[in-house]
């Protein structure tokens, strides 16, 4: 599945859709899957600017 | 990001979990979480993948990053919140555990492109002194 690419898009995603799945490594090389994270209650996921 | 590490307990105590995310590598990324002795999970996403598929990419500053966005996800990977802020400050912490906090109540507002009160802008500058001034001239350098 992994292979099989997701639109690029321009504008956030909006309250109510879906968000799409993904897994990435956390900062100790953990792997973390959105779908985990949210699985049994809410995420509050934070985009932040690298560079403080 | 050190407000949300002040407001991390606040955050589970509404039942919620807390991660953060940016296009930083791991070994950067975990500088920030010892230096701001952060709790909470720091995600790579140094593709630009998570970010471009949400729609908080920013290709014209710094080679590629994802704005300064927040997103409420309900189980079943719902949206319930999103703030996406186009400048250096954000939607103030306190608003998302109260957003948390009301439970199944009515969603708040979209605040995609929000004027930033005066209490982020005091946020933002507390911030620098802490952090760093980015450089304001470094969009307008990337630009092509």
């Amino acid at each position: 599945m992994s292979s099989s690419p997701r639109p690029v898009r321009e504008e956030a995603l909006q309250a109510g859709e879906t968000a799409p799945d993904f897994e990435l490594p956390d900062s100790t090389g953990t792997p973390q899957r959105l779908s985990d994270l949210c699985a049994s209650n809410p995420l509050v996921l934070v985009f932040y600017r690298g560079h403080w | 990001m050190a407000d949300y590490r002040v407001h991390e307990a606040d955050i589970r105590a509404a039942g919620a979990k807390l991660a953060a995310i940016s296009v930083d590598s791991p070994e950067k990324s975990q500088g920030v979480r010892e230096e701001l002795h952060l709790t909470f999970p720091i995600l790579c996403d140094t593709q630009r993948k998570v970010a471009r598929e949400w729609g908080v990419y920013n290709a014209k500053e710094k080679g590629g990053i994802a704005k300064p966005a927040v997103f409420v996800i309900d189980p079943g990977r719902v949206v319930r919140y999103v703030s996406v802020d186009e400048v250096a400050s954000r939607v103030p912490t306190s608003d998302i555990v109260q957003l948390l906090a009301a439970k199944d109540g009515v969603p708040a507002p979209h605040r995609q492109k929000v004027i930033p009160g005066a209490g982020t802008w005091v946020r933002a500058v507390r911030n620098s002194l802490h952090y760093g001034v980015r450089q304001p001239e470094a969009e307008s350098k990337q630009r092509r």
